[in-house]
């Protein structure tokens, strides 16, 4: 990134919006789905939606000084259009998950405070009643903004919180660089604050390589659930189908969830041809198929692309099963590796070709060398991830810091012309993850084979749930703040949950004092409603435990290994005996 | 009803639970799976759950799943 010129940003916003307006003026280019029941779409051509959205942005009364607006909005138009209105605008806005499920409002309000105040802010647009109650807590202005289906999203939040006054000023921040576009927070969670800015720059070099390998057309759409705090949702299947001037429509996670066949509904009548999906989402639209009441023609679609979790061969040959009779070869099944640090794509699978496989038995791996922990995969093969994007570069080392030989796996760096320059902090951007020749560690483990890349595994013990990243550590100390808890005995890890194609959180926590099965139980609800409110994910796994439960390692440390391994050897012990009873009644 | 509500559930979350402790949002039934409870509970109950008249947070428990039963169900 350095060395780079940048553009002054009133030029910057205004070539967006000509490029925009000029490619789309009065044909629709976004649609979004407030509400399936309402059966009403909100379309937008690329006049309406410069139009719409300058006019929300003017209903918020910013200041000229507030410059990083957080959105804090469950999916709506308001969300979009604020989004695209404040870049058009010259602010900086940045998403913040709405939570997805009931909350405990108390504990979710206040822990948002302790988040929101620490974050380098200056404004906070959310629905109004939440505006209210959050507004005495902050050291910035916070508006509200009404959306459809507001009273019901804020019902939980009905009882006004009683926010001590802030006292103190807002976070004292570094200067963004003048072409910066927006911030992403890596993972979708605001508790690991790790901050990402997008600039103009960036999301060019990222948009147009993207635009090289999949070739859209004037025949192309794209159709998504994807929240858009995730790079996926907001930079594939937003920002994408806005660059390259086709059309894309919107409808909410929740929606998808409960009526998974509104995806194709959305496809075949609004002529979807491409779409992003998380590895989970291939094995659940498959397992539903017997409950669609029809059948579909997604034949048009050219490109179902897994992203954001490790690729399953086993997903991905349920889903072309599943759907074949409606037209889905497996063709146009690809894979794409992405992260929110790159923008978003670092590789992609080559459109119309079958993506290579390659048996577990032919990669030399040295995970214990690496003291990795790859995916205990049930799949007997790897998934291509396809190859880099133009002028992409991307390099697997090994623990010497050398590179890899073919089908050698090691940790896979990257240099881009998109990559961030570090996570965004009070201290500036933290080059924390950089090797010293300017190449950027991933965390993430894989290898090369014939020019293609496969990932599969994880340096870090992150946990991939559903495509967002959750960081033990967080759990741990989140965990560790429940009343009951013996400090310093908790440890959290991932539960590969076999069915749904993705990940769960499990968490280990010992109790303080003398151990008692009510006690515990209260302790684990607690546990559960902390990290709900915290990180706004929910842990599968709680189990609160007598000391001395947690496995240590000879040099005494906690181990997280060996106590997933016990706490997974426990729960299939228990699985055989609840099966045994039911059988039995 | 209320027994038929409780053995699905235990069979979705393979533990017991009390009537009125969070599922969905606790974690303990994650939201992939909200969708398999409502196939059970309109198979075990011989109805039809519409499911676009509810939300994942109306089955968040044993008394809210009988509450979302009694106010959408079509026999």
């Amino acid at each position: 990134m350095e060395g780079r010129e940048q553009l002054p940003a009133e030029l910057c916003m205004r070539k967006w919006a000509h490029r925009v307006l000029g490619l789309s003026a009065d044909r629709p280019i976004l649609r979004i789905v407030a509400s399936p029941m309402a059966a009403e779409v909100d379309e937008y051509t690329g006049a309406d939606l410069v139009t719409a959205a300058n006019a929300l942005v003017a209903d918020q009364l910013l200041t000229e000084d507030s410059q990083i607006v957080l959105l804090l909005l469950p999916h709506s138009p308001e969300l979009f259009l604020l989004h695209l209105g404040l870049v058009l605008n010259g602010k900086v806005p940045a998403i913040l998950p709405w939570p997805t499920t009931r909350v405990d409002a108390e504990k979710y309000q206040r822990n948002l405070l302790y988040q929101l105040s620490s974050l380098p802010a200056h404004h906070l647009i959310t629905l109004p009643r939440l505006a209210e109650n959050l507004r005495p807590g902050l050291p910035y202005p916070v508006s509200g903004c009404s959306t459809p289906r507001a009273a019901q999203f804020e019902r939980v939040f009905r009882e006004r919180l009683d926010a001590e006054a802030c006292n103190h000023r807002d976070v004292p921040h570094p200067g963004l660089p003048s072409d910066t576009l927006f911030l992403q927070f890596s993972g979708g969670t605001t508790g690991t604050q790790k901050c990402i800015v997008v600039t103009e720059a960036m999301l060019e070099a990222q948009l147009t390589r993207l635009a090289i390998v999949l070739r859209p057309s004037k025949d192309d759409g794209v159709a998504s659930w994807l929240p858009m705090y995730h790079d996926m949702g907001l930079i594939a299947c937003l920002w994408f189908p806005l660059w390259a001037g086709i059309p894309s429509i919107q409808f909410a996670a929740n929606d998808w969830l409960l009526r998974p066949e509104l995806l194709f509904e959305f496809m075949e009548q609004y002529g979807g041809t491409m779409c992003w999906l998380p590895n989970f989402a291939f094995s659940y639209l498959a397992q539903r198929r017997g409950s669609m009441q029809r059948g579909y023609s997604l034949d048009r679609v050219r490109a179902w692309i897994n992203c954001s979790e490790p690729v399953r061969s086993k997903s991905m040959i349920s889903f072309a099963h599943a759907f074949a009779d409606c037209g889905v070869s497996r063709e146009c099944l690809h894979a794409s590796y992405a992260m929110a640090e790159n923008v978003f794509a670092v590789t992609q699978t080559d459109l119309g070709k079958l993506p290579r496989q390659i048996a577990r038995s032919r990669v030399q791996d040295s995970v214990i060398r690496l003291n990795a922990n790859a995916f205990e995969l049930i799949d007997d093969v790897y998934f291509s991830s396809g190859r880099c994007l133009p002028e992409m570069r991307t390099r697997v080392v090994g623990a010497d810091g050398s590179e890899c030989a073919e089908r050698e796996a090691g940790e896979i760096q990257l240099s881009t012309p998109c990559l961030f320059q570090g996570y965004w902090s009070q201290e500036g951007f933290r080059r924390d993850g950089f090797a010293s020749d300017g190449w950027y560690s991933t965390g993430d483990y894989g290898f090369f084979s014939d020019g293609e890349l496969y990932v599969i595994g994880r340096m870090k013990d992150i946990i991939i749930v559903g495509g967002q990243n959750v960081f033990p550590e967080d759990l741990e100390v989140i965990a560790g703040r429940a009343a009951g808890v013996y400090p310093g005995r908790v440890v959290a890890f991932a539960v590969d949950d076999e069915e749904a194609g993705t990940q769960t959180i499990g968490v280990v926590a010992e109790m303080a004092g003398e151990f008692d099965p009510d006690g515990a139980r209260a302790v684990e609800c607690e546990i559960r409603n902390l990290i709900k409110a915290s990180l706004a994910v929910a842990a599968r796994y709680v189990r609160v435990v007598p000391q001395r439960w947690i496995v240590k390692s000879t040099a005494g440390k906690i181990s997280r290994k060996d106590t997933r391994a016990r706490f997974l050897a426990e729960e299939n012990s228990k699985l055989i005996e609840t099966v045994a009873d039911q059988r039995e009644s | 009803m209320r027994e038929v509500v409780r053995d699905v559930v235990t069979e979705i979350t393979r533990q017991k639970v009390r009537d009125d402790e969070l599922l969905v949002s606790s974690g303990i039934i994650d939201s992939l799976r909200v969708l398999k409870l409502i196939s059970r509970l309109d198979d075990q109950l011989q109805i039809h759950i519409p499911t676009d008249q509810v939300q994942p947070e109306d089955f968040d428990s044993v008394d809210l799943i009988l509450e979302t039963i009694e106010r959408v169900a079509i026999s």
